[in-house]
């Protein structure tokens, strides 16, 4: 019998919600804009079973899809286990098998060489098909109306890498997709796979290179030319998996690398840059001028995840794990390997941060992301004593001017990441921002809608969940005109 | 001896029962008066007779069982919160 007492922070609002939902025309409070029609999916993750290890990460717990249908003005949700090898042998076995993330030394031998992914991270809509995303495997394709599992998918076999990112990027002017896998060849592999992958879903170009050390590559940027791929300190070699560590450690001493990979190029095309320990976990966006590229994101003064811990076993340090959005300039014409880089703003973010995706490659204005603001009233009585420990607002980040306009979710609430949904045809930024806020107070999700361009007013619209939604690692909406919804 | 809990009590329900229309006064069953008690350091008045303690609704305060957390401990467990 499945048993959650002895997990300590599974309580409250933090318990896990194990069941699949659906709910047919939601509670709204205001008004849905008509001219919202398509889905805001989310993917993120839940225990099912209790993880073996207490000290595992959560980027180990089952993957779990969700959709808000929106359709002239109403909306209706459902939400599905991602059903992988993995979730079907613990349901089959009632009991969690799997052992740490990433490090299948530690799973039940009855699981050997079972895919052990759990399709947490990021919902993607591509060539007309809904996938989920996890950097340890191939994407899992999922339909779109019920939501089910259909499985792996390899682009008709031409996608070779063994593991695909979390974070590919569709180039607005040619729609075409840039994605990768590292540790493309294997567990410990030092091999990236390089691809682009047209808007008909048909592998146009693999390019095959080589990292200087095992590190997390999660996320990337593009510009016109070229592919920006940032690594850091996260650290993994065999023999930390082989005495049952989890995948990733933090090498304070290893510098931030950024690669600069010529979109058209080869491995001897890519420069390699060093700059001082960083974490870039999450981008925001890339261009070039003249000869420069310049690439900006919410960067992490060094290991912001306690669950990948110092390898010198030095403790965490949480006044170390804040992020900021931050420029680095990449001089294609210097003859060193280093780079510039400036901070934009002195407030610490959320590195889950958006753009207008319209604006990918190009000079931008706006960037969304959420951050918390201890000024903003936070009613411990009614949600707990939570107070500056949670994104309670949203800003919109004018990187021309350096101001910053700001959407508060309300007293009892903490906030997923942000959305922004461009208008049709609109300048950039015009459009909504949406996401999910826990209200700590009432025991349920909310799906807020709110414009843009008057963060201040508030939410146009509030989806009410009667419940709680399973946490959301990454969020993205999707057109109706981009899936076969029915 | 009048112990503070007390003493906040007495002020409470005197305050309460002053400002308490007439009307709600007379519901209360005969010979029972309003209880006041204290959740979180806040008076709540309890108009049933029944003098229970403050049972606060199902959900509030669902933050609080990880609030104890230390940041380390905290974020551990909830990374985008």
């Amino acid at each position: 019998m499945v048993d959650f007492s002895n997990q300590p922070t599974m309580k409250g609002f933090f318990a896990p919600t194990r069941f699949e939902a659906d709910v047919y025309d939601c509670e709204v409070i205001g008004k849905v804009p008509s001219d919202l029609n398509g889905a805001f999916v989310r993917l993120g993750g839940d225990w099912f079973y209790p993880p073996k290890f207490q000290d595992d990460s959560p980027f180990n717990m089952d993957g779990y899809i969700n959709r808000f249908r929106f359709k002239d003005g109403v909306v209706d949700y459902k939400g599905r286990w991602v059903k992988t090898p993995r979730f079907k042998a613990d349901r089959a076995a009632r009991k969690q098998l799997f052992g740490k993330y990433r490090n299948p030394f530690t799973d039940d031998p009855s699981v050997a060489g079972l895919d052990r992914s759990v399709q947490n991270t990021t919902p993607l809509a591509f060539a007309g098909k809904l996938f989920t995303l996890k950097e340890d495997s191939l994407p899992y394709e999922i339909d779109c109306n019920t939501l089910e599992t259909i499985g792996p998918y390899n682009f008709h076999g031409k996608y070779r890498s063994l593991t695909f990112t979390a974070h590919p990027k569709v180039d607005p002017a040619t729609g075409e997709m840039i994605c990768y896998g590292y540790e493309a060849e294997g567990l410990e592999t030092n091999d990236v796979f390089l691809y682009t992958i047209n808007k008909k879903g048909e592998v146009t170009r693999e390019l095959r290179f080589k990292v200087p050390y095992v590190s997390m590559v999660h996320d990337i940027s593009i510009t016109q030319k070229y592919v920006i791929i940032p690594i850091f300190g996260f650290v993994s070699n065999m023999e930390m998996l082989k005495a049952g560590k989890v995948h990733w450690g933090w090498d304070d001493a290893k510098p931030a690398m950024v690669a600069i990979v010529p979109r058209d190029g080869e491995a001897k095309d890519i420069r390699w840059f060093k700059g001082p320990s960083r974490a870039t976990v999450h981008t925001l966006n890339a261009r070039e001028e003249g000869n420069k590229v310049i690439f900006e994101a919410p960067i992490y003064d060094s290991n912001p995840f306690p669950f990948f811990p110092p390898i010198d076993g030095s403790p965490w340090d949480p006044t170390k794990a804040r992020a900021y959005i931050r420029r680095q300039t990449f001089d294609l014409n210097s003859k060193d390997d280093g780079f510039t880089e400036d901070k934009l703003f002195e407030m610490n973010v959320s590195d889950l941060g958006r753009v207008d995706d319209r604006y990918l490659t190009q000079r931008y204005r706006y960037a969304f992301t959420a951050y918390a603001d201890k000024a903003r009233p936070f009613e411990e009585w009614k949600a707990g004593n939570l107070g500056g420990r949670v994104n309670n607002c949203y800003g919109r980040f004018d990187l021309v001017t350096g101001k910053m306009n700001s959407y508060f979710a309300g007293p009892t609430h903490s906030l997923s990441e942000v959305c922004f949904v461009p208008r049709k045809r609109g300048a950039e930024g015009e459009g909504y921002i949406l996401g999910v806020a826990n209200n700590f107070a009432e025991m349920r999700s909310e799906l807020i809608i709110a414009d843009a361009q008057r963060l201040e007013e508030g939410d146009v619209a509030r989806v009410i969940l009667p419940f709680r939604a399973t946490a959301q690692v990454h969020g993205r909406w999707v057109e109706e005109s981009e899936l076969p919804f029915a | 001896m009048l112990t503070r809990r007390e003493f906040v009590a007495k002020l409470a329900v005197g305050a309460a029962l002053a400002a308490m229309p007439a009307k709600m006064c007379a519901a209360l069953p005969r010979g029972q008066t309003a209880v006041v008690s204290i959740h979180m350091d806040q008076p709540y008045l309890d108009t049933t007779g029944r003098a229970l303690p403050y049972d606060p609704p199902v959900g509030l305060r669902a933050a609080a069982p990880v609030a104890h957390l230390t940041e380390t401990e905290f974020r551990s467990h909830f990374v985008y919160l």
